[in-house]
């Protein structure tokens, strides 16, 4: 028991505090041995070598009588049988299976250090039916797209690595129809969708972003120059939706709504998309969208639907 | 030490009480709320304690629970005062790198799976967000949720009637007839565009219709359907068109048929009973794409692209 000086007015249980934060350290898993050491470290006595492993083992008796087994595995200690655990049902447990098996194929290096941490974290709060159905589910591939990331292992950790030297790109790549195009930009992101992943880049020069499929891209030359950590203001596309569009369009994360203009159209204010895959959408929509602004991207669409209606002629 | 581990005698020596009096009065007040009586009683009767409590010890270890990290509330039931722990320090926590590629496998995750497994996705998130000891999680959650318009009892309701293809009337919003019964055939459900759908033949009009779930108020009814019902199929139409690919394979949809490919064009079949999404399919393709029959199809289609040009003149 001890009265603290300034920030702790009242008076508290060392021990009590450090047996919690204790639980609280095999609540994480994967505790590091030194990490549970550094709690006993707090008084000149304990700072004897002998004392503080006495004292460990104290606790450690303390949780088996409230019927926590922690188990030392070389320098990691284990818990079993926590309080407050959670029940997940074995189509749960199938779920975060495919949590699992999905983060193994998208994510790399240190994004993938840290999940695991938060699946372990979450895994050593199951309680006893959940860790006996842990062991019925199946293990095997869930996710039938895997094939196609596996495919793509090596050019993910590829662009992962381009995307933390932060050097421009300069990149030729293959269009929807077969054209090749060439840009050049500062990497930001991977993107993943319907069984492929995107790279998104930044090109300063034309203030655009551009989103190229992994696997259309022929080739990336990185250029030694490094790029800036802040990214200029990226083009504004505003285009307006009518009719039934317009009563059930959904925002898309990179949207605003600016309202209504007096024939009731919705305005809509697109940024930080790439503006060939947005002009295509916008195609989509057929009449019932019209693209306002700037006058260059208005332009670029009405080239886009005249080579459309060309094909017929 | 040795002799505790071989025979669980308990001594002083041998275990932090201290400790031992923290974790059980954590365990307490994250039950239910407790008076200073309940606590006292069950100190003095456990096993290992069998000692007085006094109000003073008691509030040194309410200390104890705060400044480890628990938030330690009093409420008044029966006009006694009570003790209770609504948070811990245990409870699961999230790094913002961690909810980062939660949210990144998330979303691949609904790109690349079956509805079915989408909603798991969801009901499994929806669970987390009660266990993760983060406030932003939820606003998080709902920002990229698929069902974030849906209501999640009617979602699963849906799922069911399609497994056996139900025949169901369900009150609709209509977007240009208002709130309205309709009697429909469930075949399946669709994740399409970032929206629910529910793909059901419309007992009305005899053609196969995909309904916004975020529209359906409720499931007034649900019945068997007849094998006449049942054998009923909804007319398809087929549409080929022309794709430009330079040789390479395109990716194809479900309801598509890849009948021809040569060192520039693959020619392709796509068949469904609903036009809308076949049309705009073919129209975000632009110039890439050229329709190639049913003749009447073709008309329309140009014809279409024609009034699109029509908004920038």
């Amino acid at each position: 028991m001890i009265r603290t000086k300034r920030k702790l007015p009242k008076k508290f249980n060392i021990s009590g505090v450090r047996m919690l934060k204790l639980l609280g350290l095999l609540y994480q898993g994967d505790t590091q041995v030194k990490d549970v050491i550094k709690l006993f470290y707090d008084t000149p006595k304990q700072r004897e070598a002998n004392s503080v492993h006495v004292s460990l083992c104290k606790y450690l008796n303390t949780l088996k009588i409230i019927g926590i087994r922690v188990e030392k595995h070389k320098d990691k200690y284990e818990a079993y049988n926590l309080p407050y655990t959670y029940s997940f049902t074995a189509k749960e447990l199938e779920t975060i299976q495919k949590f699992k098996q999905c983060s193994d194929l998208i994510l790399e290096g240190k994004s993938k250090e840290s999940f695991d941490k938060f699946i372990k974290a979450l895994e050593n709060r199951y309680d006893d039916n959940t860790q006996t159905l842990v062991n019925t589910i199946d293990k095997t591939d869930l996710l039938d797209f895997s094939f196609y990331f596996k495919s793509m292992k090596e050019q993910l950790a590829e662009c992962e690595k381009y995307i933390s030297d932060n050097q421009i790109l300069d990149i030729l790549y293959a269009l929807k129809g077969g054209d090749e195009r060439r840009v050049s930009g500062r990497p930001l992101e991977i993107n993943f969708g319907k069984r492929s992943a995107f790279l998104k880049l930044y090109n300063h020069k034309d203030s655009q972003i551009y989103e190229i499929a992994l696997k259309n891209i022929r080739s990336i030359i990185q250029s030694p120059q490094k790029s800036g950590t802040q990214m200029a203001h990226t083009t504004s596309i505003v285009f307006k939706l009518h009719g039934r569009l317009a009563e059930n369009y959904e925002l898309k994360e990179n949207e605003i709504c600016k309202g209504t203009d007096n024939e009731g159209s919705l305005i809509i204010v697109n940024q930080n998309e790439d503006i060939t895959i947005l002009l295509h959408r916008l195609l989509r929509y057929g009449k019932n969208c019209t693209v306002c602004t700037p006058i260059s991207i208005r332009e670029q669409m009405k080239e886009l639907i005249e080579q459309t209606i060309a094909n017929y002629s | 030490m040795k002799e505790f581990l071989r025979n669980d005698t308990v001594t002083y020596n041998l275990i932090s009480f201290t400790g031992y009096r923290a974790l059980i009065l954590f365990k307490l007040l994250t039950e239910s709320p407790k008076s200073y009586e309940d606590i006292r009683s069950y100190f003095e009767t456990n096993p290992y304690i069998q000692e007085q409590f006094s109000m003073d010890s008691l509030r040194m270890y309410l200390n104890t629970l705060k400044v480890a990290g628990c938030t330690v509330e009093k409420t008044v039931i029966d006009k006694i005062p009570r003790y209770y722990v609504p948070k811990n320090p245990f409870n699961l926590k999230i790094t913002p790198e961690q909810k980062k590629s939660l949210i990144k496998i998330y979303k691949t995750l609904t790109q690349n799976l079956a509805v079915e497994e989408i909603v798991q996705l969801d009901n499994l998130l929806l669970k987390l967000v009660q266990y993760i000891d983060d406030e932003n999680f939820v606003n998080d959650y709902k920002k990229v949720s698929v069902l974030k318009r849906e209501n999640t009892e009617i979602v699963t309701k849906l799922q069911k009637c399609c497994e056996t293809k139900k025949r169901i009337i369900v009150s609709y919003n209509s977007p240009h007839s208002g709130i309205k019964d309709i009697e429909m055939i469930t075949q399946k459900l669709l994740y399409h565009n970032n929206k629910l759908y529910l793909r059901a033949k419309g007992l009305e009009y005899k053609d196969e219709t995909d309904f916004l779930i975020s529209r359906i108020i409720e499931i007034k009814e649900i019945k068997e359907v007849t094998n006449t019902e049942a054998n009923q199929i909804a007319p398809k139409l087929s549409v080929i068109y022309k794709l430009k690919t330079n040789g390479t394979v395109p990716d194809l949809e479900s309801g598509e048929k890849l009948l021809e490919i040569d060192q520039s064009y693959a020619t392709i079949m796509i068949s469904g009973s609903n036009s809308f999404y076949i049309n705009q399919r073919l129209l975000e393709y632009g110039s890439s794409c050229t329709v190639i029959s049913p003749t009447d199809y073709k008309e329309n289609f140009l014809k279409q692209l024609k009034e699109i040009r029509g908004n920038y003149d």
